[in-house]
């Protein structure tokens, strides 16, 4: 069945914050850096939305855009990511929530992860993306992501064993 | 294992703050406009060899609807039987709605009943042109002359009637005492210069025109002096000179008993009974006999011309006469109505001219058309007017230093005929009329 056409300010609305999130997480939490991108993501999505095939997910393809977008701005600004400064830039993010000490034990696991399964968790756990839509994003096959996120927690979790 | 991967799915999800959101939706906002004027501007500059002439179409249609309508609204060359009426009467509407108060209201319908006036004049001045035209090929018997744009020219001067009185009717609503005072002064003035300007029309149309047309402008002249009768009756009472507005009174009961003015000035219905008619005829053949009397004198006047009038006035009796035989009571009402109208205002048909009066011996009666149309053209008709206006003026100021003497004193104001216990202060026209049908 078709999807129905939508108009570009009902995506906006159903993703803006899942947006934000994806960058929030991955420019060290600086809010205002995440908002930045978070709106040029969404002008370049609003200035192709004319190319836009409604047969796709939308979703897919506004992440594709805020992937692209991110690595444009890495490039430019020289970065790359790097969680492991997450303990003194996101510091005052993290102080307000609960379990902060084992929030930050993760992401320094998390950190410890190669570039490759670093995303698909992120994808999979911050993003709340499934599989398939992770796939979608990736480009890759549903199973490869799958097998790619459970190698991932894997490592994870022997990172978390040995640290034990 | 479950608490590793619940601490994962306890990741924190953050969210867009309300500034960020309302910055974005700017922005996207900004851009859709952008991208709307863009694609404007693409396919207007893609025409690159038509946008002179667009630009041109577009500056025209500007010009013109602007143009046209401020012509229209301000033009007394725009009829009837202009095209451009319509927009006329479509921006008077709605110049209406901004007359709010009684006295804008008076005001505004004053404006229009000169403007209706004025179109008028206009198309009796086309009219007389053609008639002259057409009845130069008659067969020499003497012809009502049709006007050209008879139908139009009526009903204006009926919307002309219709205006002043609406303009009366406001004034009646008005409260404020000052600004009633300032209404009737110049719904006075007004008055005074509509009876002056119609009387110029029917100057130029002359007796020759077609029994419709002469009727409407003799009763509109009827229907103008009985109004400026009661504004003046008005202002006396507001001046609240009562006892003098008593005596005054007196004397113009004297002086209107014997003229059928009155009944005409209040709309009143003339009389109905087989008596009554007999009277009121009798009385109109006499008034039409002292008319015919004061009009020879002098020899100013052509016998022609006076024969004209007289022959008409006595055919309408005639006709009212077999109305109320057949029992068409309203048909004699109507046609004593008009035939006393036309006795209280036929010699503004007439032209006062010894040197036409001398032509007129050994022409035709078609040339006498052709006199007219030389005759009337607008040059002199403003000549005319202005000064007879430079009289009115005269007369108006005396009037004014009057009525601000009176002014002093407090009264109560009523327009309606009923209330009126003071004098009329008759016009000079009518005075004279009334005198002479004494």
């Amino acid at each position: 069945m078709a999807k129905q056409k939508q108009n570009f300010t009902n995506y906006y609305n159903q993703y803006k914050d899942k947006i934000f999130n994806y960058f929030w997480y991955r420019v060290n939490f600086n809010r205002a850096l995440a908002e930045d991108l978070t709106a040029d993501a969404f002008l370049k999505a609003f200035k192709g939305f004319n190319e836009f095939d409604h047969e796709r997910s939308f979703q897919s393809w506004m992440y594709a855009i805020a992937k692209n977008h991110l690595l444009n701005y890495y490039r430019t600004a020289n970065r790359e990511t790097d969680l492991l400064a997450v303990e003194k830039m996101g510091v005052d993010e993290l102080k307000k929530i609960e379990n902060k000490l084992e929030l930050e034990q993760t992401f320094n696991l998390i950190n410890q992860l190669s570039e490759y399964y670093r995303e698909v968790l992120l994808m999979r756990f911050s993003d709340g993306l499934d599989n398939r839509e992770i796939a979608e994003i990736l480009n890759k096959d549903e199973g490869a992501v799958r097998t790619q996120i459970s190698r991932a927690l894997e490592e994870l979790r022997g990172r978390a064993v040995n640290l034990l | 294992m479950n608490n590793f991967e619940q601490q994962l799915n306890n990741l924190p999800k953050a969210r867009l703050s309300r500034r960020a959101d309302l910055l974005i939706r700017y922005k996207l906002m900004c851009a859709a406009l952008k991208q709307n004027f863009s694609g404007l501007n693409f396919n207007f500059f893609a025409m690159a060899g038509l946008r002179p002439v667009l630009a041109a179409v577009v500056i025209l249609v500007l010009v013109f609807s602007g143009a046209t309508s401020a012509y229209a609204y301000n033009s007394n060359q725009v009829t009837r039987a202009s095209t451009l009426y319509p927009v006329k009467r479509g921006l008077e509407k709605i110049e209406s709605r901004f007359a709010t108060t009684p006295a804008a209201q008076v005001k505004f319908h004053n404006k229009l009943a000169g403007r209706r006036i004025l179109e008028a004049q206009f198309l009796s001045l086309g009219s007389a042109a053609f008639t002259a035209d057409q009845t130069a090929s008659s067969t020499g018997e003497a012809q009502p002359v049709k006007l050209e744009y008879e139908n139009e020219f009526n009903d204006t001067l009926r919307d002309a009637d219709d205006e002043i009185e609406q303009a009366n009717e406001h004034a009646g609503e008005i409260s404020d005492r000052t600004e009633l005072d300032r209404s009737l002064a110049l719904l006075s003035d007004a008055h005074l210069n509509e009876l002056d300007k119609i009387k110029v029309i029917a100057e130029g149309i002359g007796i020759e025109a077609d029994d419709r047309t002469t009727d409407n402008i003799a009763l509109i002249l009827e229907n103008i002096k009985g109004r400026q009768q009661r504004i003046v009756r008005a202002i006396s009472q507001f001046d609240g000179d009562l006892k003098r507005a008593g005596e005054n009174e007196d004397d113009e009961d004297g002086a209107s008993a014997s003229s059928s003015e009155k009944n005409i000035a209040k709309g009143q219905s003339a009389s109905t009974t087989p008596d009554e008619a007999a009277s009121s005829l009798d009385r109109v053949r006499n008034e039409i006999k002292v008319l015919e009397s004061e009009l020879s004198q002098g020899g100013r006047i052509s016998n022609k011309q006076i024969k004209r009038l007289t022959e008409r006035l006595n055919k309408k009796i005639n006709q009212a006469k077999s109305a109320i035989e057949t029992g068409d009571v309203n048909k004699f009402n109507g046609l004593l109505r008009a035939t006393e109208a036309l006795t209280n205002n036929g010699q503004h048909f007439l032209k006062e001219n010894k040197r036409e009066e001398k032509k007129d011996e050994n022409l035709p009666d078609n040339n006498s058309v052709n006199k007219t149309k030389a005759q009337f053209n607008l040059k002199e008709l403003q000549q005319k007017q202005e000064e007879r206006r430079k009289k009115l003026e005269e007369r108006q100021k005396e009037e004014a230093k009057k009525a601000a003497e009176q002014n002093q004193e407090n009264g109560t104001i009523k327009i309606d005929d009923r209330t009126a216990t003071s004098s009329v202060n008759v016009l000079p026209e009518q005075k004279e009329g009334n005198s002479n049908a004494d």
